[in-house]
Parts: structure tokens; C-alpha cells; sequence
């Protein structure tokens, strides 16, 4: 078009050869401020052509023959004005005016990059923590598929490999989980916390988590393996912290109310309500939970609820409050042999036993940023907690005589305080970090054991709380630790982390506990009661190195080594009877925890963590016979006893299929996992001849979780298949045993089927089915409760879910 | 210290190279390698079996005797009793010490042999005449000890005692009952034995892990010699177990009223001797037994074999019981010191079955008391 207009021009020229031509110069000036506009841009539309014009916003068109001329700004900054000027002299000036072009361009909201994957792994440094060549895992709770009112084990840490979970309730009550051959009971092995602080009933002397948050409540699960005990102190396993949900980030109030209906009579409502200003965020929720189970005897109720805010002060300066509570009261149904198992798992012998749980913690954080590089963390978090265990606890291959039973009562209360400050700094040309920290605990305990009345109902009361007929101590502990961990950068591909930790722990042992001896018929010849006062103080420094090497942005290889220890716990501490002694020079259980493994994401489609691990288990506590050289008779013996080593292999990938075989993800999508770990765990050098050699207890040597997810639009379905194999579950190995209480634990395979339908933002339906083939199994022996004996896993069961979100 | 930390990393990076782990060899003597099937095979077939076959027959016998008593009670009838509760008492002492399998099932020494009775209680049981012998609160009111007050009636003489039961129908429909009992356990106990038990003990020695033949058979035994042979037989009567006071207690011997206690408790160590010594039941002929074991592992206990110790300790019991002047109940208060020797040689043979003879042979000891929760 400009060709043939320039022609039409030239011609147009040449037609009116001896026509004047006129030169015109043109200043552009913003009306606003009364300033020139440098190179603005414009075209002359007779011609068709662009002119430029120069620094001082002034334009020279020479050669214009005379007439009329229009020129348009054609410019992104400035408003696009037609100018009409008439040519009709030689030189010629003109000036005009514009003005700015303000746009409101729609708001643009930037998150961090979404992960579609339910897993990933930790950054380097997350908050003040520092995960840098550590082995980590961070699940994305909204992501995993089957029931969050249930929580089931299996499907929440679906990507975690090398887990033992034990089942013991439908419900999701109580956690219990264990890595890499640790004992699963109550997630013991694990330094479990929230938001960044402790939740089990002591960190030190009572590890045991009868408290975990639901999992609707749950942002996403933190967790780092042996590595964690510089940052974060005792257990082997390394830690896990629940990161809870925070108020909606945009939206002042946001109301989410769920209602879960499932078999056995389950039933789990859940509402939170959460939201934020620009400078304060609230999020509170409360859960209501009951059912009967799939076995007599086994009904339960649990209340949880909890307000998390957060506030800043200023832009620096962040505070925040975190109140939790639960209370729950279950029946437990008792264990069974082998025999009644083999019979029919759905039954129950015992009526009157009853597990009664109150949790209330709190906790106050400051945040303070000094700048994006420089920050300092400061929690306190308190405990007050009761734990109440009543029933008949002898064999189960023995009738229930009906007569008193037993309480055991445990009372927590806890306070402590942890202070860590972050610094990232620039060295030559890298970047390096630091952390340093310090913890200081004060805890306390009282445990009671005695008589409670017989009967059925759930009276936690002591026949004689002032004369019990058990036991009655009292553990005051504190513990104060420093640590640093520091990350050098060599070069922008290797680093490495060492960290060092120094712990000083005061566990103390104070109470008594009564005798009674009886003849051969039952008649008490013999009732006392002995005072028993024990302290064990000691001090420690645990070190470790993490390497990790990135060869490029799909590959990461990592590997570390650190000293673990498990604090001497308050059963260690405490005796039953006089024929019972321990160790004045009792240790904690140390050890080392190594990892070795690669990592990566590869074009964010597949994400995948294989690694090697082994680890080193000295100074197990435990009890042998000793023989008085005196007087001849035998007493037990409290002390460190063997030590057991653990190796194997961690391994899980998830592909989003679909994305990665036809790079589309627009509607369809389906993604596949596979987490499998295999373990080999022995004793070695033990003190008790009947373990020497033999594989550790509830270390399964091959572990399989596998799944499909496909979405299409608004629905998505998943299936899971998990595989556990046999192991035994105590340390001489025992096949069998008439009480049941050791014994193998056979091999199971589950299948697990989930749907899930979101309508528009405010509906949301999951429904499923656990244990689709309804296979038999159980995954846990008891020695005390819930047991003791086989305890029986869930059968066929489903559940619907209802979600509304305002 | 920093220098300790970095050694240990060191070490640890080492370690980590060695993830295939080398399994040490057992040496030749460990526990692993010994023929525990032909041992326990043995010890089944050759004294399990037939004490239980002779326990059997006594109680048989002693019902039979009961029977005839019963119907024509003569003070001849009356002596014939006492003398086959003797033998059934005796041949009880030699199957005692079993107590795993269809023993354990049935709470067999429960049923069959607590001390001290309770003599209310058997007297208002024959005065009601209803009475479940299964429950646990009648266990003292039942079994071999009853019999013992029932037939040996303290100051009565056996006239008197004919006369008692001439005229009283309830009392001779209690001792049949207790007898009825004594021989449908024994029957219960020794037809699993010899039918489908036997089988199943004999092949369950995969190892001596808890639960396996083995483990039970030394768990029984030392739980019998600690438990129900020390402390019940001796300990108790002599005052070790009141505490402070140490106060004795001689009417809480075995057979109290027959005052039989000691050739009870000879016959009681004979047994363990014999059971030990993998003997046949009744020829004495020395077969395949824990001694055998001990030996095979090497045992010792101060540089001799622990087997020839445990074998000197139990002489040294079976002394110190026949010193006791034939009647235990009299020498708690009139030979005290004797008695005391005798505890002491009885406490000394403990740790070598529960401690070192456990730990030679990789057993754990599972009866001890642990935690609730």
C-alpha cells in the first residue's frame, strides 16, 4: 500500500512539476509537566511513513510539497493525537501538544513456582532452617488423593519411601510412623513439631506423638531425615514439622465446611475460616470426629480445634500465636492370637478398656528481618497435656476376670523456647549461610500407675490415688542446646554444609513404687512401698557434613553424614520393682545417619529422589538378667545393650504422564508415582545373646507404594497399591507366640480408589474406597495397649466428602 | 573435640563404603549349629510323653481308689488314698516344670497344684455343695494340695477322718469332683501331646527365638525352679519374702497337712536332674538333653562345664533337703539355719539356668515383667 501511494506520489510529483515544496519542523511537548518528548514517535499519514524525532523532541520534514498534512503519535507512552498542518511557505514551525498514556493493566498476581507434583523437595533455606544436602521431602496436602477427614497413613505419606505405618484406628487418630527400621509407635522415632515446635508429649523423655494435627488442617508435611538432629536435636528418624494452613491470602474471609460420612458409622465435620489484610492473617478450625470402627468395642470421639494468627508490626517485624487443642476418648477392642485372628478379625474380647487423650499447646513466634538477607526467629511454645490409659492388660489369650483394672495416667507439662538467626552473606564471588540457634526446654511429667474400678465404663479415677498400687514418679528435665550449620558455596554447582550441635540434658526420676508380693495362691504376703530418686546429666556435641552438587538443573547429587543420639526416656528412668536396677552410667542411644543419594525435577514432569542410606545404631537401651555375685539372685538390668545397622535403598519418582509423553496439560492429565525402599537391619554386638545377629524388629525389607492419578477437567480419580512385606516384630525374631504379642507380621497388599469432583470454586465431592480387594491383614503386634496381641487393619471401607468453600 | 568430629565423619564416610555388610561367620560351637531337632525330639518322645502317661495313670488310679473310698469308707480305703495321692503328687513333680503348649493352655499347674488352700473356702464349698470348679477363685479350694486337707484333715486321726466322711455325702462328692478334675486335665493334656502337639514342638526349631520349642522349654524351666520350686516350696514358708520382718511362714509348705514337703521337693529336683539330663523317663538311660547343648556351645562357668555345675548344684540341693530331718514345716522353726543352707544352695542354681544357660543358648528370657503402656 505505501509502494503504491510513494508511486501515486511521485507521479503525483512529477504531474505538478514546478509545484513549491516546503520544509516543517514539529515540537512535541507533554502538556503535563511542559517538557519535550525525546524521540517520539509519529507518522505522517499522506505519506505513510514513521519519523522519529529527535532528543529535544523536535521533528524537520524537508521536501513537503504545499498542503495539507495530518501527523498521528504513534508511541506506547503517549497519547495517539491527530495533528493537522498546513504547508504553505518554506520553513514552517509548529508545536504540539500530548499527553502521557496512563493504562490500568488488570492485576497480576506472582507465586512461586506451583508444583503440580504431590511431592518436592526442601529449598536450601526455608525460613531459618536450612536443609541444604540433607535428604528431604515436602508433601503438598491438598494434593494427595484419598480422605483427608480419614488421613490414612498410607495415603498421606504415599511418597515417602521406606516408612513403616502402622494402622491401629480407621480414623486417622493416631499417627504412627517409622523410617528406615525405627520402631513406628506413635511417630516416637520422628522429632515431630508444628509450625516449628514441639508436639509430642516430652521432645526428649516421652517422644511419643498422641497428638498430630488433623490433616485437613495441613498445608503441607515437612520432612528431613537423619540429618535434621543438628538443626532440630533428638531422634533417629530426622524430623517432621506440619506446616498448618494460613488464612487465604486475598480474601478477607474464606469459610471452608466439610462433612465426611464413611463406614462403621464414621462421621468427621470440619469448618475453619481463615483470611488476611495486608498485615494481618487468621486461620482457625475445629473438627468434630466419630464412628464406631470396623470391631466391637472400639467407638470414638475426638474434638480438635485451633487459632493460628499472625501479625506484622511493621514490615521487619512479625508476630504470631498459635493455640491448639484436642480431646479425644476411644474404646480400644483389645488385641487377638493368631488363632482368633485366623478366625475372625472383626472381633473383640476386651469391653472395658479406654484411651483418653487432652492436648493443649501454644506457641509465640517473632519474626524479625533485618533485611531479605539477614533474619532472626524467635519461638516459645508450651504444652499441657494428659494422656489416660484404663482397662484389663493381660494376655490376650486369657479371659478378662473381671476384676479392678489398670490406670495408667501420664500428665505433661512443657515450656520452652527456641531462638535461631539467619545470615546470607556474599563470599568472593558465592553465596554462603549461616544459622545459629539455641533451645532451651524445661519439661515435667508425672506418670501414675494403680487401680482404677472394674466395670465397663471409662471412670480414669484411681481406686487409691494416694496409696497406688503401682507406681507414682515424677520427671522434671531440662535441656539447652546450641547449634550452627553453615552453607559454603565452592562454586555455583558443589557445597558443602557442616554443623555442629552442643546439648546438655538433666533427666531426673523422682517417686515410688509399691510391692506387694503374693504366694502361689494369689494371697499378698508382702506389701511396701520403695522411694526411688535417680538423675542423669549429660552433655554432648553431635556433628555432621551434607555435600550436595548440582551438574545441572534436571540432576542434583547429594550426600551427608551426621551423629544422631535418642534421649534416655522416662520409662528408662523408672523401676517397678526391686529386682529391678539400672545403669548409674546409662547413655542415650547414639548413632550416625548417612544418606547418598540424586535428585531432581526434569522439565518440571518428573520429579525423582533415589538415595542410598545407612545407618548406625549404638547404645540400644534395654534389659538384660544380671546375677548379684553375693547374694545370687538375678535382677534386671537397665542398660545400653546392642547397637544395629541399617542399610538400604530410598527410591521415589513421580511423572506426570501425560504432560511429558504429548506436552499438553490443558485438560487432561495423568501422573504416576513410585516410591519403593529396601531395608536390611541387624543387630550387632549385643549384650543379650538372644539378639546377637538377628534382624531388627519392624524393619520390613521390601516396601512398594505405586499410583495413577488421571484428571479431566474438574474430576480426577486415583488408585494406589501398596506393598509391605513380612517382618518380624521383636528382636529374638520370634515366629510365634501363644500370646501373639511377637510374632511375624505378614506380608500385605492394599489397594486404595479415590474420585474427586470440584464444581465451580465453591463444591468439591471426594468419595473413595480403602481396601478395595477388603484384604485381611494387620500391620502391628502390641505388647501393651492398644493390645496387647495381633492387632487387626481396616477392612473394606468408604467414604464422602462434601467440601463448601466461601 | 573438633578433631574427635571430624575423625568420626571420617570413619562414618569409610563406613558408608562398606554398605554391603559382612554377616561374621558363627564359629563352629554357636547355638545355631546344634541338632536341636534330634534334642528336642528326644526330650518329647523320651520324657515328655511318658511323664505325662504316668501323671495320667496316677490321677486314673487315685480316682479309681477316690471311688471306692467313697462308696465304703474304710480307714484301708482311706490309706490306700493317701498313699496313691502320695504317687500322684510325686508323679506330678516330674511334669510340673512343662508348663508351655496344652500345659499352658489350660493354665495346667493352676489347675492342678496351688498352695496354701484355703480351707474356708473348701469347707464352705462342701457346706453349699455349689461350686464351679472353673473359677479362679476356687483354684485354691481344688487340685492336689486340697486333696492333701481333705485327706490328711488336721487333728483328725484316720478314724476320725473315715467317720467325717461316712456322714457327710457333699464332702465325698467334693473329693470326687477334685478328682475328676485332676484326671480330666491329665487326659486333656497328655491326648494333645501324643496326638497333634508332639508334631508341631518337635518342628518348631527354626531357631531359638521366642515362641520356638526351645525357648519354651528353658522359659518353663527356669520359671518352675524360680518361681514355684524356690520361692514356693522354700522361699516363702522360710520368711525371704516378707520383707523387713522376714517373718516364717511354715504353714505355707506343700503338702502342709501330709507333711510331705520334702520328698515333693526331692522328687521335684530328681526331675529337673533327669529333664536336664535328657534321661529317659523310665529306664534313666541318658539320651540327647539341654546338658548335651550346654556342652556343645562350650559352657562354662568358672572355667568348668556349666552343665557338670548345674548337675553339682542340684546334689548340692537334693544334701541340703535330705538334712532338713524329713519334715519341712518342722525344720523352718526348729532347724532354721539348715533351711536357710537350703535356700541359699536353691538361690545359687537361678542365675545358672536363667542367666548363663539362656545366654549360651541364645534364649530371652520372656516371663519377666514390662511396661503397660
Amino acid at each position: 500500500m505505501k509502494k503504491v501511494l510513494s508511486i501515486l506520489f511521485l507521479c503525483n510529483s512529477f504531474l505538478l512539476l514546478g509545484q513549491k515544496n516546503g520544509t516543517v519542523t514539529v515540537n512535541f511537548i507533554e502538556k503535563s509537566t511542559k517538557s519535550t518528548i525525546p524521540f517520539l514517535k509519529v507518522r505522517l499519514i499522506e505519506e505513510g511513513t514513521f519519523y522519529t524525532a529527535d532528543i529535544k523532541g523536535k521533528l524537520e520534514i524537508s521536501n513537503l510539497p504545499y498542503g495539507m498534512y495530518s501527523v498521528k503519535i504513534d508511541s506506547l507512552l503517549y497519547q495517539p493525537f491527530l495533528f493537522t498542518f498546513k504547508v504553505n511557505a518554506s520553513n514552517q514551525n509548529y508545536t504540539f501538544k500530548t499527553n502521557r498514556l496512563v493504562k490500568q493493566l488488570k492485576e497480576v498476581e506472582v507465586r512461586e513456582n506451583n508444583n503440580v507434583e504431590t511431592i518436592r523437595k526442601m529449598r536450601s533455606i526455608e525460613g531459618v532452617l536450612i536443609s541444604q544436602g540433607k535428604k528431604t521431602e515436602v508433601i503438598s496436602v491438598d494434593k494427595i488423593s484419598g480422605s483427608k477427614a480419614l488421613g490414612l497413613g498410607r495415603q498421606v505419606y504415599s511418597r515417602i519411601p521406606g516408612l513403616n505405618i502402622w494402622e491401629s484406628d480407621g480414623a486417622g487418630i493416631q499417627l504412627g510412623i517409622g523410617g528406615r527400621g525405627l520402631s513406628p509407635t506413635r511417630t516416637s522415632n520422628y522429632n515431630t513439631r508444628q509450625n516449628g515446635y514441639d508436639i509430642s508429649a516430652d521432645a526428649l523423655g516421652y517422644p511419643e506423638s498422641y497428638y498430630t494435627p488433623p490433616t485437613e488442617a495441613i498445608q503441607e508435611i515437612q520432612l528431613i531425615r537423619g540429618a535434621s538432629s543438628l538443626q532440630f536435636g533428638t531422634q533417629f528418624g530426622g524430623l517432621i514439622n506440619f506446616v498448618l494452613k494460613k488464612g487465604h491470602q486475598n480474601k478477607k474471609v474464606e469459610i471452608l465446611g466439610r462433612h465426611t460420612v464413611g463406614s462403621f458409622g464414621l462421621n468427621s465435620s470440619f469448618l475453619s475460616i481463615g483470611g488476611s489484610t495486608p498485615t494481618f492473617n487468621y486461620y482457625g478450625y475445629y473438627q468434630y470426629k466419630f464412628g464406631n470402627d470396623w470391631r466391637p468395642n472400639s467407638k470414638f470421639k475426638v474434638h480438635s480445634g485451633g487459632l493460628y494468627i499472625y501479625k506484622y508490626l511493621n514490615e521487619k517485624f512479625k508476630i504470631s500465636l498459635d493455640l491448639t487443642k484436642m480431646y479425644y476418648i476411644t474404646q480400644q477392642p483389645g488385641g487377638l492370637t493368631d488363632l482368633q485372628f485366623n478366625q475372625n478379625p472383626l472381633q473383640s474380647n476386651r469391653q472395658r478398656n479406654w484411651f483418653e487423650v487432652n492436648w493443649n499447646l501454644g506457641a509465640i513466634q517473632i519474626d524479625y528481618e533485618f533485611n531479605a538477607r539477614t533474619r532472626l526467629n524467635s519461638r516459645f511454645f508450651g504444652l499441657l497435656a494428659s494422656r489416660k490409659a484404663l482397662g484389663f492388660l493381660g494376655q490376650i489369650n486369657r479371659v478378662d476376670p473381671l476384676e479392678e483394672r489398670d490406670l495408667i495416667s501420664g500428665y505433661f507439662r512443657n515450656f520452652g523456647n527456641e531462638t535461631r538467626f539467619l545470615n546470607v552473606y556474599n563470599f568472593k564471588k558465592q553465596t554462603w549461610a549461616y544459622v545459629i540457634g539455641f533451645r532451651y526446654y524445661i519439661g515435667y511429667n508425672k506418670s501414675q500407675q494403680g487401680w482404677a474400678p472394674d466395670g465397663n465404663l471409662p471412670i480414669f479415677e484411681y481406686l487409691n490415688p494416694t496409696n497406688l498400687e503401682g507406681s507414682s514418679y515424677e520427671f522434671p528435665s531440662q535441656n539447652v542446646a546450641l547449634f550452627a550449620e553453615h552453607i559454603f558455596n565452592i562454586n555455583k554447582k558443589f557445597s558443602i554444609t557442616p554443623g555442629i550441635r552442643y546439648e546438655i540434658i538433666l533427666t531426673t526420676a523422682n517417686g515410688t513404687y509399691r510391692v506387694q508380693i503374693e504366694d502361689l495362691a494369689g494371697n499378698i504376703i508382702f506389701d511396701s512401698t520403695y522411694l526411688d530418686q535417680k538423675q542423669n546429666h549429660r552433655q554432648f556435641v553431635i556433628a555432621g557434613v551434607g555435600i550436595l552438587y548440582r551438574l545441572n538443573d534436571s540432576i542434583e547429587f547429594y550426600a551427608n553424614a551426621t551423629q544422631n543420639y535418642r534421649s534416655i526416656n522416662f520409662t528408662d528412668m523408672q523401676i517397678q520393682n526391686p529386682n529391678f536396677k539400672i545403669d548409674p552410667n546409662l547413655e542415650d542411644e547414639k548413632g550416625y545417619n548417612s544418606d547418598l543419594g540424586v535428585r531432581g525435577k526434569i522439565k518440571h514432569k518428573i520429579f525423582y529422589d533415589v538415595s542410598l542410606f545407612a545407618l548406625y545404631y549404638n547404645n540400644r537401651i534395654g534389659t538384660t538378667i544380671e546375677t548379684d555375685s553375693i547374694l545370687y539372685n538375678t535382677y534386671q538390668y537397665r542398660t545400653n545393650i546392642s547397637a544395629s545397622i541399617t542399610t538400604g535403598i530410598e527410591a521415589v519418582a513421580e511423572i506426570q504422564l501425560w504432560n511429558w509423553l504429548t506436552n499438553d496439560s490443558s485438560s487432561f492429565d495423568l501422573s504416576y508415582f513410585v516410591n519403593a525402599s529396601y531395608v536390611n537391619a541387624r543387630y550387632i554386638n549385643s549384650k543379650e545373646p538372644a539378639y546377637e545377629g538377628k534382624f531388627v524388629e519392624l524393619a520390613s525389607p521390601f516396601n512398594l507404594k505405586t499410583g495413577i492419578t488421571a484428571k479431566y477437567k474438574s474430576i480426577s480419580t486415583s488408585i494406589q497399591y501398596t506393598y509391605t512385606q513380612q517382618h518380624f516384630s521383636d528382636a529374638t525374631n520370634s515366629a510365634y507366640q501363644p500370646n501373639a504379642v511377637n510374632g511375624i507380621i505378614p506380608t500385605y497388599q492394599i489397594l486404595d480408589f479415590s474420585l474427586n469432583y470440584k464444581y465451580k470454586k465453591w463444591l468439591q465431592i471426594e468419595a473413595g474406597i480403602n481396601n478395595v480387594t477388603n484384604t485381611i491383614y494387620f500391620t502391628r503386634r502390641a505388647t501393651g495397649y492398644p493390645g496387647p496381641g495381633i492387632i487387626p487393619a481396616s477392612p473394606r471401607n468408604y467414604y464422602l466428602t462434601l467440601q463448601f468453600k466461601f | 573435640m573438633m578433631k574427635q568430629s571430624i575423625k568420626k565423619i571420617v570413619e562414618l564416610m569409610m563406613f558408608l563404603g562398606l554398605l554391603i555388610q559382612c554377616k561374621e561367620k558363627s564359629p563352629e560351637n554357636s547355638p545355631e549349629k546344634y541338632d536341636t531337632k534330634t534334642m528336642v525330639t528326644s526330650i518329647t518322645n523320651n520324657y515328655i510323653i511318658p511323664a505325662y502317661q504316668n501323671y495320667k495313670t496316677n490321677t486314673t488310679n487315685l480316682l479309681d481308689l477316690i471311688n471306692i473310698f467313697i462308696s465304703n469308707p474304710t480307714e484301708v480305703n482311706l490309706q490306700n488314698c493317701q498313699n496313691q495321692w502320695k504317687s500322684t503328687a510325686l508323679s506330678w513333680q516330674d511334669v510340673a516344670m512343662l508348663d508351655f503348649g496344652p500345659a499352658k493352655t489350660i493354665n495346667l499347674r493352676a489347675q492342678t497344684n496351688i498352695y496354701p488352700v484355703d480351707t474356708t473356702l473348701i469347707k464352705s464349698n462342701i457346706l453349699s455343695n455349689s461350686y464351679d470348679l472353673q473359677q479362679p477363685e476356687n483354684f485354691d479350694a481344688k487340685g492336689l494340695q486340697t486333696l492333701d486337707y481333705l485327706l490328711f484333715i488336721p487333728a483328725m486321726t484316720n478314724n476320725q477322718i473315715v467317720n467325717y466322711y461316712s456322714t457327710n455325702s457333699n464332702a465325698k462328692t467334693y473329693l470326687s469332683a477334685i478328682c475328676s478334675e485332676l484326671k480330666s486335665n491329665a487326659f486333656t493334656v497328655f491326648n494333645q501331646w501324643n496326638t497333634t502337639y508332639k508334631t508341631s514342638f518337635i518342628n518348631n526349631i527354626e531357631s531359638n527365638a521366642v515362641g520356638t520349642s526351645v525357648s519354651d522349654i528353658v522359659n518353663a524351666l527356669s520359671l518352675h525352679f524360680e518361681a514355684f520350686v524356690r520361692k514356693g516350696k522354700v522361699g516363702i514358708p522360710l520368711g525371704v519374702f516378707n520383707g523387713i520382718t522376714q517373718q516364717i511362714m511354715p504353714g505355707h509348705v506343700e503338702a502342709f497337712y501330709s507333711d510331705y514337703s520334702v520328698a515333693l521337693a526331692l522328687r521335684s529336683i530328681e526331675a529337673f536332674d533327669n529333664y536336664i539330663k535328657g534321661k529317659t523317663y523310665n529306664s534313666f538311660t541318658n539320651g540327647e538333653g539341654l546338658d548335651d547343648y550346654l556342652n556343645f556351645v562350650k559352657a562354662k562357668n568358672n572355667n568348668q562345664d556349666l552343665s557338670i555345675v548345674i548337675e553339682n548344684k542340684l546334689n548340692e540341693i537334693k544334701t541340703n533337703l535330705n538334712a532338713l530331718g524329713g519334715s519341712l514345716k518342722d525344720a523352718i522353726t526348729t532347724n532354721n539355719s539348715a533351711v536357710q543352707t537350703l535356700y541359699q544352695s536353691m538361690q545359687e542354681l537361678v542365675p545358672l539356668i536363667k542367666v548363663e544357660m539362656t545366654a549360651n543358648l541364645g534364649v530371652l528370657i520372656d516371663y519377666q515383667d514390662s511396661d503397660g503402656d
